[in-house]
């Protein structure tokens, strides 16, 4: 049976990457054959002693990774309320200056993390979200709860009108699901704010469900690239 | 992972520091927001390809088996 719809054009080339094994090898190997069998039994495609054995690592660090994987599962990551979500963001995005990027973590009923997914990532001072992409991802996650969060490149560190409208947007989208957004964290370098203490999160429905996507700009780099700005110096 | 993508120690201590914080699933999945070298990121994001496309074969899998429980 040809199972090459499913496997794309990347996954082939970060096998060929990590084991040295030809990509035009793989990509005939995986058309037929489910392409797992060139970790799974190695001599299928023949490889040389330098080959084979990066296919041995790469075969225990997948079992290490799985192992990892089901102790993590047992001894997940909980959020008992924004200074510990905050201190999580910060540390995945406290150090992103040169752009914008929304973050998502899915949580169970015990506000455990299922995962956390780097959702999208944009310039300097914009990021677009795209809602269907999102419900993809909590469906997937079979989540009960999210937290949003989201980098702001200046540093400034105070909840703009757009990311208000954003968060409402999803909980309109949510809120019927029985999704609840708990909180979104803004991220200004080292520091951060949550919408929940800060008590400017949206809790309830206000409109009908709107899947158009989002443009999430930093105000303040917004401000700055004006051409006025540009021309003094601006603050930048 | 050194063996892979020749990493330096450094790296490692950081791969380590943040595995320890974040777990290794959330990890590799969150490589592109990391401040580490291109280098090792590529590597990374390699073995990121890798394991997504593990997990969604032991999804398949799993949705394929009859769901019995043990007693």
């Amino acid at each position: 049976m040809s199972r090459n719809i499913r496997y794309s054009d990347d996954f082939y080339k970060s096998i060929h990457m990590l084991t040295g094994l030809p990509i035009r090898r793989i990509q005939e190997y995986g058309r037929e054959n489910n392409p797992f069998n060139i970790l799974e039994h190695p001599m299928v495609l023949e490889p040389n002693e330098k080959q084979l054995q990066k296919i041995n690592k790469l075969n225990e660090f997948i079992s290490s990774y799985n192992l990892l994987r089901i102790e993590e599962e047992q001894n997940k990551i909980k959020f008992s309320g924004p200074q510990e979500s905050g201190r999580y963001f910060t540390s995945l995005l406290g150090g992103v200056k040169d752009k914008e990027r929304f973050i998502i973590a899915f949580l169970d009923n015990n506000n455990g993390i299922i995962e956390t997914r780097t959702h999208s990532e944009g310039g300097l001072g914009s990021t677009v979200v795209y809602p269907r992409e999102i419900l993809k991802m909590a469906m997937a996650n079979d989540c009960a709860k999210m937290i949003l969060c989201h980098n702001h490149p200046s540093g400034n560190l105070v909840s703009s009108k757009e990311d208000k409208a954003l968060t409402q947007r999803l909980v309109d989208i949510f809120r019927p699901l029985d999704i609840i957004i708990v909180d979104h964290i803004i991220v200004g370098g080292p520091h951060f704010i949550s919408m929940a203490e800060e008590a400017c999160l949206p809790v309830d429905t206000l409109d009908k469900a709107n899947y158009d996507a989002i443009e999430l700009v930093d105000q303040v780099v917004k401000e700055d690239l004006t051409h006025e700005n540009i021309l003094s110096y601006g603050s930048m | 992972m050194s063996w892979l993508f020749g990493l330096t120690e450094e790296d490692e201590d950081e791969i380590r520091v943040l595995m320890d914080q974040f777990g290794v699933r959330d990890f590799f999945l969150n490589i592109e927001g990391f401040n580490l070298s291109q280098r090792t990121r590529t590597g990374l994001m390699n073995l990121q390809k890798l394991i997504l496309a593990i997990e969604s074969h032991q999804t398949e899998d799993a949705d394929q088996r009859e769901g019995i429980l043990y007693e």
